[in-house]
């Protein structure tokens, strides 16, 4: 069942998931619409390298993380220094919040699915593509792909509301709590 | 805000520089012996003794057998999965 905007609020308020730092706490405002809450779109954009020698990627093979991150540029972006996505480009950002929806056996477990917003797809911009789930258990900021499908260049600016949060809840708990945490790595003093 | 009954659990891992820069690229070795990647929030992360420790969800241990399963933070790109069997130290 999908959350409305009034219990969204009503759900944090209580602790039962978190999005943070939140742009607003009033349910009949930005960023709240009537059964989703708005996102902002981060700091950081993500352009991975052109193509400058054959790859081909194999998922079977290991480092694949390891190899994305050689091979793409963080640039920071700000309101005088926006990022340009020209068509057809593909870059990854994140948004501004971080979100949790925690696993528990004793009280509801929440996920969410990220979506686009209708403004932007007006323009061209898919925010995301093939993989909207935030499963039960997830705690951090949300990646975005974001990919220019229009035919203008668009302006990609911190802080923009560049995706909203479809939040539901999961019935039944996830993953039952082991009995035993015999033989557990818990580095002293961390845990 | 945590009611959640699970204990924080981590586990062994091998950390190198991330896409974002609050994350870092995660090598993890399974009890099958294959080396999973995926990528991780730093604040996942613990360092001791010159280890990198990941927090995960525990889900299952198997003491006789040294192993446990756990449930990554995210999928991993080899397997497309967030369960893990691996190997207790």
């Amino acid at each position: 069942m999908i959350l409305s905007n009034v219990e969204i609020v009503r759900c944090l308020k209580a602790g039962l998931f978190s999005i943070s730092p939140i742009a607003g706490d009033d349910p009949t405002t930005s960023p709240f619409n009537t059964s989703a809450v708005d996102l902002r779109l981060g700091e950081e954009i993500l352009v991975p390298d052109e193509k400058s020698a054959p790859v081909q990627l194999d998922l079977r093979k290991p480092g694949i993380a390891q190899f994305w991150a050689k091979h793409s540029k963080s640039l920071k972006i700000t309101n005088h220094q926006p990022f340009s996505l020209t068509p057809n480009k593909l870059v990854l950002a994140r948004t501004c919040e971080t979100v949790s929806f925690p696993l528990n056996t004793t009280e509801i477990c929440y996920s969410a699915r990220v979506e686009g917003r209708s403004s932007l797809a007006r323009c061209g911009i898919l925010v995301h593509f093939t993989a909207p789930t935030i499963h039960a258990g997830f705690s951090g900021s949300i990646t975005l792909e974001i990919i220019n499908l229009g035919s203008h260049d668009f302006l990609l600016t911190p802080a923009m509301f560049i995706c909203q949060l479809i939040i539901e809840e999961v019935k039944g708990c996830p993953v039952t709590a082991p009995n035993q945490f015999k033989g557990q790595t818990s580095p002293a003093g961390v845990l | 805000m945590e009611k959640s009954p699970h204990v924080d659990h981590w586990v062994t891992v091998t950390t190198s520089s991330g896409m974002f820069s609050s994350e870092y690229a995660i090598a993890l070795k399974l009890a099958s012996g294959q080396v999973v990647s995926f990528f991780a929030d730093k604040a996942l992360i613990k360092e001791q003794q010159g280890k990198s420790f990941l927090k995960v969800t525990l889900v299952n241990q198997n003491p006789a057998q040294h192993k446990e399963l756990v449930l990554l933070p995210t999928e991993t790109f080899e397997t497309a999965s967030r369960w893990a069997e691996i190997v207790t130290e």
